[in-house]
């Protein structure tokens, strides 16, 4: 089970990141474009904008922390430092723990600020309360680290590694429910939906459009996201912080 | 872009390199042709999804070019082989356009798999022939790898680089048209997707499947792309930097 | 001397606010072997990339071969491989050295000569990837080769590199010398300075001796150079502590660069 000492993990990668300026700048205020933009496209149909405005706010804390997770643990893996961290009496659930709130701390900030902009200058209207969708949306940056940490695992270069994220973001995105509800998909599409987890997660913040407190469906699709977590978690910690490689 | 022996010998190197990771050749050629099947069966039917269609037509092989050039200097920069390009006769022009040639042929592929794709598999259907499509196919790729070497040399290492498809890459996807007709926006969005890189390729694509042969609205879009791609190629050369602390 | 390969006069230099050089001014006659050697964190590594033009200058000039140190006609005449070897991890050594040919608009022949030259024909077909530490300096080293430069600028080449294969390099380096080819070499291995025409002992971006590699040892009275340097490093130190504590200074070795002089450096026959 983790001790404090994650807190020595997350200290060290919320330093790293912190040192980046340009990349933080960008992650700051990606978000909130993105919701202006979204804006500026859909005013004239407001209850399409409520809808992608809301699944939209959600579900991008879940892009930035991918990033951070994926390139930042693929070169440790590469360089010798995860190796070496890895020989420290540092327990590896720490390890984990402390990539997690290292690479989430950051998306706090990001959340506030799109938040702000969204419900307070452009005024989107949703039903649920907007703590709700903050949480949603830490969940949500949770669950793109252990994507991220899967992603190390599929690739051996970073080239690759930057080929994935269109080559999993886009089927990802357009099977997730953003653009057609999983109820409504058929077939084969609604199958693969079934094992993304992006659905779950849109499922979840889909709720809180015309509900103005958390029901059964809500519960159901933000559980079924945090025991997606735990697994990609879990699995982390088997491949990218095995102590013996060969 | 300049065509010296030391250009055509980086892109061989380039290509080389390529050749023996074929997981990221097949990715790179095959990625837009598969992104345009998943998009195609969001949408219920074929006419639902020609106008979105062809403009992804441009826009995967433009989107994932540049998601490739965005690392290409990085990856150089970080291995140190940067400095040693850097102490021969190459000059950093010569290094950009190696990239951009040997870009030139993965485009073709790239084209060749995904107009073979959208025509075949997906049902697209436009007013132009099939190989004028694919040829403005290619030149978006081209294009898209141009884009990111600009990037790349701005960046200090490829995450840095990464963060620029959700900061700069998803505002233009989304303001471009692809989700939502440009024609339904807001004013000052419609005035400002006037003057976006990746405007140039959506408005190609769409002319192409509005009008037999493009029509004027194609040829001002390939002049802005031709223009956009010299200027970049020059940006990113300048940016790279010989003498470094 | 006549026009001096490189030379280097006030050389200011500054990294991540710490200055790495300061003031430093020297010439180095062509074709000869000169050993910069020192501690790491001396400014070896950064001197050389002045040489080369790869690093950003506060003040001062360097040129070489008459020219300004960096500039487009040079690159075809200097040749330089950097401390961690660096090259293509995919292409195989062959073909790396094949490129930096092209390159240098050197034909293939001189590829598979280079690479012959620092001994990797066998694994001519390997990625470089796969090399091991020794192997992949030579690689590297063959990349530089292949250009037939006329000023040769080495970071701590043999690192690493078993004892035969070393000696068998720093015979190639003196014949290369023979033909007017100016080497500029740097190493903490202070055996190695034996081979050299001339060292340059380098320490907190300073010189602390420049002379024929006998003339150091006789100076600092004793045949082992590791000895010699750290006696020359320790000499000035003794004598502020000595006067600190009101005792007679020990003489210091004669010989000790008083502050960055030009000096030729004598061919002494020591090999």
């Amino acid at each position: 089970m983790p001790t404090r000492n994650f807190v020595h993990v997350s200290a060290r990668v919320f330093r790293e990141l912190r040192r980046d300026y340009r990349t933080m700048t960008l992650f700051i205020i990606s978000p909130a474009l993105v919701q202006i933009v979204l804006y500026g496209m859909l005013s004239t149909h407001p209850n399409t904008y409520n809808r992608c405005g809301l699944i939209v706010m959600g579900l991008f804390p879940s892009a930035p922390t991918f990033l951070f997770a994926a390139f930042m643990v693929h070169r440790e893996r590469h360089s010798g430092t995860m190796e070496h961290l890895l020989t420290t009496p540092v327990a590896r659930a720490d390890i984990v723990l402390g990539y997690i709130v290292g690479f989430t701390l950051p998306a706090i900030v990001q959340v506030a600020i799109s938040f702000a902009i969204t419900y307070g200058i452009l005024g989107i209207d949703v039903a649920g309360p907007w703590w709700t969708v903050g949480l949603l949306a830490m969940l949500n940056s949770v669950l793109g680290v252990g994507i991220g940490l899967f992603a190390t695992n599929l690739v051996r270069t970073e080239f690759q590694l930057v080929l994935t994220l269109p080559v999993l973001g886009v089927p990802h995105l357009s099977l997730s429910g953003l653009f057609r509800p999983y109820n409504e998909m058929v077939g084969w599409q609604h199958a693969i939906a079934t094992f993304l987890p992006w659905r779950y997660a849109v499922g979840a913040l889909a709720e809180l459009k015309d509900h103005t407190t958390v029901n059964a469906t809500l519960l159901f699709n933000a559980a079924v996201t945090a025991g997606i977590c735990v697994l990609l978690f879990t699995v982390a910690v088997q491949t990218v912080f095995r102590r013996r490689t060969a | 872009m300049i065509f010296t022996r030391i250009t055509l010998a980086i892109a061989q190197r380039a290509l080389r390199e390529l050749r023996r990771e074929p997981r990221s050749f097949v990715f790179l050629v095959g990625a837009p042709a598969l992104l345009l099947c998943v998009v195609r069966y969001v949408f219920n039917s074929p006419e639902e999804f020609a106008g979105t269609g062809a403009m992804m037509v441009g826009v995967f092989p433009a989107f994932s070019m540049m998601v490739v050039g965005s690392i290409m200097v990085v990856r150089e920069r970080n291995r140190g082989t940067l400095e040693a390009v850097l102490a021969t006769p190459a000059s950093r022009l010569e290094l950009v356009c190696g990239y951009l040639a040997a870009a030139v042929t993965l485009a073709f592929f790239q084209a060749l798999c995904t107009t073979a794709v959208a025509f075949g598999v997906c049902d697209l259907d436009t007013a132009s022939p099939i190989w004028l499509v694919g040829l403005v196919a290619m030149l978006s790729g081209i294009f898209g790898m141009s884009l990111g070497l600009a990037v790349s040399a701005l960046s200090k290492n490829e995450g840095e680089a990464s963060h620029f498809i959700p900061g700069a890459m998803v505002p233009q996807l989304l303001i471009s048209g692809c989700f939502w007709p440009v024609a339904e926006m807001t004013s000052w969005l419609r005035t400002v997707e006037g003057y976006l890189p990746l405007s140039a390729v959506t408005r190609s694509m769409t002319a192409l499947r509005e009008n037999r042969f493009g029509g004027m609205s194609l040829v001002y879009s390939v002049i802005a792309m031709l223009a956009i791609i010299a200027v970049s190629q020059v940006g990113a050369a300048a940016s790279i930097r010989r003498r470094t602390a | 001397m006549s026009m001096p390969a490189i030379q280097v006069t006030d050389l200011v230099v500054r990294r991540g606010g710490r200055l790495v050089i300061d003031g430093l001014s020297f010439a180095i006659a062509p074709g000869t072997v000169t050993g910069l050697l020192g501690p790491s964190g001396s400014g070896k590594t950064t001197l050389l990339r002045c040489v080369v033009g790869v690093q950003k200058v506060c003040s001062g000039e360097v040129r070489v071969l008459g020219q300004p140190a960096g500039c487009a006609p040079l690159r075809q005449e200097v040749g330089y491989v950097t401390q961690s070897p660096n090259a293509y991890a995919d292409l195989t050594v062959e073909e790396n050295v094949r490129h930096f040919a092209a390159l240098y608009g050197r034909p293939k022949q001189a590829a598979t000569a280079a690479v012959a030259r620092v001994g990797l024909t066998d694994a001519a077909k390997q990625l470089f990837r796969t090399l091991s530490g020794g192997q992949r300096a030579r690689a590297c080293l063959a990349c530089a080769l292949v250009a037939n430069p006329r000023v040769l600028v080495l970071d701590e080449p043999t690192a690493g590199q078993d004892p035969v294969l070393r000696r068998e390099l720093w015979q190639y380096f003196a014949k290369l010398a023979e033909t007017g080819v100016t080497i500029l070499v740097s190493s903490h291995v202070m055996d190695e300075a034996a081979r050299c025409d001339r060292l340059l002992l380098m320490r907190d971006g300073e010189f602390i001796a420049d002379d024929a590699p006998a003339v150091i040892r006789a100076s600092a009275g004793t045949d082992d150079l590791d000895e010699a340097f750290l006696r020359l490093v320790e000499a000035p130190q003794l004598a502020a502590t000595a006067s600190l504590n009101g005792q007679r200074t020990p003489a210091t070795p004669a010989g000790v660069a008083a502050g960055p002089t030009a000096k030729d450096g004598s061919r002494a026959n020591y090999r």
